[in-house]
């Protein structure tokens, strides 16, 4: 798919419009011919597939929004109930103008106006629908189909780096990203400790703040061989009185191991805002 | 390098920068976050050990040197093409910021080969290369993107954007397998046709087939060689690059991004104030 605008919008209407697309591909691929170039929803993993192997995530996995019917999260992450915000949380907060509640004429969403990056955990939850897991000896990549985007966790026992965004000559830039280290929790359970965050993106979809500061965890575990479970927690003391549970995200693996792209292009998007978004030009994020 | 602002600008420099690219793995201190690494830098044996067999896995920096041939002659469709585009930043046919049509100047994809000459934003070219089931994949420092190379001897597509055929991309579909112990083949095809060949705007069909060869030439040195036959577009073949990429000590990249905020921002309000578009 290169509909990139359809990004910008795609979270008003993702659910209806999956379903209609699954729908319709469904009865299209049943009769064509199977390319091995191209990535087919309706051709799905059949139940668990026996046992998870141990200590490997490697391989490529359809998310919730890939029209593969895999399960839904049980706290969505990218609307979750968030714990009491301090009041430089609740500060952030209110300035965020997500494009649930403001259109694509008022949001403020940087994403949704300008195909900037999601940034670190919100490209983990927001249009989820491919992602692919490489190791090497002392890193894990996490690829994901949207945006392209790939993402590292070093596993070589280093420690996170404690002063990102701060002043001298040993700080570290924050990063769309963050820094990201990984462990084995058991053969089943991939954990992954990330902060030094770029504090102007936004945590979730409905505009939740992170600081730089802010440590996300996230448990990776590999509840079969088709199954593949995440859980996104934030521990973000300046901006909110308790950790917050953002949420699940489920995987299912992909047969042929085939993701199409899908990608925001800002130059179309552009055009999408003038000509039908956003046409009086209103841009709410100039004023950021 | 986040500023995109500085992306744009980059791009007046990236010629220069690009044919004469200097190493950034001989123990440099970079700036950023790269401290985060330091504990996993390894030593460097020297002199270089031997390349290992079929394996290119790792992180590096390049292009250096860069030599293509020149372009060749295009075929009426290509200059058809070629004239549509307002280049930015090419030593032969640059435009204004303001007047260019470069689809980078708004952080679009760069898409395949484009992003392998790496100097669109920077100079900064780090490839990295790692392995899935029947698959290389290529994560790549600018515009932190990635992609897949089938080794499980599957046929290209023979067509694009038709009927059960696969659509266009901006990175294509690319199979490869290893033409000896050090030399890895891999052929692209099935490219959107939106992203330029260069910074120039010289086009490539969707179906151009662009061949790469990374030779490893020993543990820290590899070669590559990039040729495009495209006859819709140019009358022969030829290599489009010619250049090394050396052994990553740190193996880690920074965020190399075009931000389209900030891009856009700078366009609009610096290099067109008075909002003349030139498309």
């Amino acid at each position: 798919m290169r509909h990139p605008y359809i990004g910008a919008i795609a979270s008003v209407a993702t659910v209806l419009v999956l379903s209609v697309l699954a729908a319709a591909q469904n009865t299209q691929q049943n009769n064509a011919p199977r390319s091995p170039w191209k990535y087919y929803p309706a051709d799905r993993a059949v139940g668990d597939g026996g046992p998870a192997p141990k200590r490997d995530l490697t391989g490529t996995w359809a998310g919730a929004s890939s029209g593969a019917a895999v399960p839904r999260s049980r706290v969505n992450p990218k609307n979750p109930p968030a714990p009491p915000l301090t009041p430089l949380g609740q500060q952030l907060f209110d300035r965020n103008k997500p494009l649930t509640k403001y259109s694509p004429a008022g949001t403020n969403d940087m994403h949704v106006r300008y195909c900037d990056p999601y940034g670190f955990p919100q490209n983990m939850t927001n249009e989820i629908r491919g992602m692919t897991i490489t190791t090497t000896p002392t890193r894990t990549f996490v690829l994901l189909q949207y945006m392209d985007l790939w993402r590292e966790i070093w596993t070589d026992g280093r420690t996170l780096p404690t002063n990102v965004g701060g002043r001298g000559r040993d700080a570290h830039d924050p990063k769309y990203n963050g820094y990201s280290i990984g462990h084995w929790e058991d053969d089943y359970t991939f954990v992954v400790e990330t902060t030094g965050l770029t504090p102007t993106t936004w945590a979730t979809d409905s505009g939740y703040p992170h600081s730089v500061d802010a440590r996300v965890t996230e448990r990776f575990h590999r509840d079969s061989k088709n199954d593949l479970t995440l859980t996104i927690t934030m521990d973000d003391p300046k901006l909110y009185t308790k950790p917050f549970y953002i949420g699940d995200v489920h995987f299912r693996w992909i047969p042929n191991q085939q993701l199409d792209d899908f990608t925001c292009i800002p130059s179309e998007l552009q055009q999408y805002l003038k000509e039908m978004g956003d046409p009086a030009g209103s841009d709410p994020s100039a004023t950021r | 390098m986040r500023n995109s602002i500085l992306a744009s600008l980059a791009a007046v420099l990236a010629l220069l920068a690009a044919y004469d690219a200097q190493p950034m793995a001989q123990g440099r201190p970079r700036s950023g976050g790269e401290e985060f690494v330091s504990e996993g830098v390894p030593r460097m044996p020297n002199p270089p050990g031997p390349a290992p067999k079929r394996d290119l896995s790792g992180a590096w920096v390049g292009p250096q040197n860069n030599k293509p041939d020149r372009v060749p002659p295009m075929t009426a469709a290509g200059e058809a093409q070629f004239k549509l585009r307002k280049a930015y930043g090419d030593a032969t046919r640059s435009e204004s910021l303001g007047a260019s049509n470069d689809p980078f100047i708004t952080c679009d994809p760069l898409g395949f080969p484009r992003d392998l000459l790496a100097h669109a934003v920077s100079s900064r070219g780090g490839t990295l290369f790692g392995s899935a089931p029947n698959r290389i994949l290529i994560a790549y420092e600018q515009q932190r993107v990635w992609r897949e190379i089938w080794t499980d001897g599957r046929a290209l597509p023979k067509a694009v954007d038709v009927r059960d055929a696969p659509e266009s991309r901006y990175f294509g579909y690319s199979v490869g397998r290893w033409e000896n112990d050090t030399t890895l083949v891999i052929d692209t095809t099935g490219l959107d046709e939106r992203a330029w060949l260069d910074e120039a705007g010289h086009p490539r069909s969707a179906m151009a087939h662009i061949q790469e060869r990374y030779t490893r030439t020993d543990q820290y040195n590899l070669q590559l060689t990039v040729t495009v036959d495209d006859p819709k577009y140019y009358t022969k073949p030829w290599t489009f690059m010619r250049a090394n990429f050396y052994w990553m000590k740190a193996q880690d990249f920074a965020e190399t991004l075009c931000i389209p905020s900030e891009a856009i921002e700078y366009r609009d309000t610096l290099a067109r104030p008075s909002g003349i578009d030139a498309k």
